[in-house]
């Protein structure tokens, strides 16, 4: 389903001090995920949360200043402790997707996936990658996985695109 | 229900950003760039009308033949948002670097403690 040539659009790693275990469980429960996830001074509350794939996490994030926004994220693929990917998508109170607040150039659903690799037992590096997509017609769409070989074959054409969206991000 | 059309909506798909990539260098005919693909000829068109509304390829016709161009400004779109997409990001990974900190060495005051 994910194609690796696709993570080019967005991606950042960090190392962190931290085991490769704990860094997965401060992803994958509520207690912890409430402590970081939003922008600092803002609280973040989790209305729905079940972490497997297919399970969402629907949350609330306040600024100080008391103004709600919400986001929501649909687990797809869970591979403990390396791998979490997911759709994440802004939202309604109700769980409904709607665009983002503040922008209206920016992507109705995003594809995220967070990669994690142990360096050693106390340091962990986390890379985060993320493609815009519309899941609906990417569900539609699963017949064209089965032309993976072929699209394959296009490696070189692709490259001149990522060529470039690198150029223009500089 | 109407929907607008954006280029996220463009990209979104591997088969549209392999025709962006090859139309991107110059112009092609639209039968050549079908025939490259081994999906059917009304998917190319729809993948096609779907590019063209999103403003990211212009259609153009000389004499019998159709060709499709790149117009690749659109992509600056793009560029904006994977910045923006990078501040949510870089912030949050900041946040969760001093969240680790503040876990594991209330931790190791705990071990201590229990000795």
């Amino acid at each position: 389903m994910i194609n690796k040539k696709d993570k080019h659009t967005f991606t950042l790693s960090k190392v962190f001090d931290a085991p490769i275990q704990l860094m997965f469980d401060v992803h994958s429960q509520a207690e912890h995920i409430i402590k970081y996830w939003g922008p600092k001074g803002f609280t973040t509350t989790l209305i729905q949360f079940d972490f497997k794939p297919g399970g969402i996490l629907h949350y609330c994030m306040e600024s100080p200043e008391g103004h709600k926004s919400y986001g929501k994220q649909v687990y797809r693929e869970i591979e403990e402790p390396t791998l979490i990917n997911m759709i994440t998508s802004f939202c309604d109170e109700k769980g409904n997707i709607i665009r983002h607040p503040m922008s209206d150039t920016w992507p109705k659903e995003v594809l995220n996936s967070m990669e994690f690799e142990a360096i050693d037992d106390t340091t962990t590096k986390l890379t985060v990658w993320g493609i815009p997509i519309n899941a609906t017609e990417a569900e539609m769409n699963t017949f064209y996985a089965a032309h993976e070989n072929m699209r394959n074959g296009y490696g070189g054409t692709l490259a001149v695109l990522e060529e470039y969206l690198k150029s223009i991000t500089k | 229900m109407y929907e607008r059309r954006d280029v996220f909506q463009a990209i979104a798909d591997p088969v549209r950003r392999e025709i962006i990539g090859m139309i991107a260098k110059e112009p092609m005919n639209v039968n050549t760039v079908a025939k490259e693909f081994d999906i059917s000829r009304p998917a190319i068109s729809k993948h096609m009308k779907i590019l063209a509304e999103c403003g990211l390829v212009v259609i153009n016709q000389k004499g019998r033949e159709r060709y499709c161009e790149a117009k690749l400004e659109q992509l600056d779109e793009v560029s904006d948002w994977v910045a923006e997409h990078k501040k949510i990001w870089t912030q949050r990974f900041d946040n969760l670097e001093t969240y680790l900190n503040e876990l594991q060495t209330k931790k190791m005051k705990n071990d201590q403690q229990k000795r």
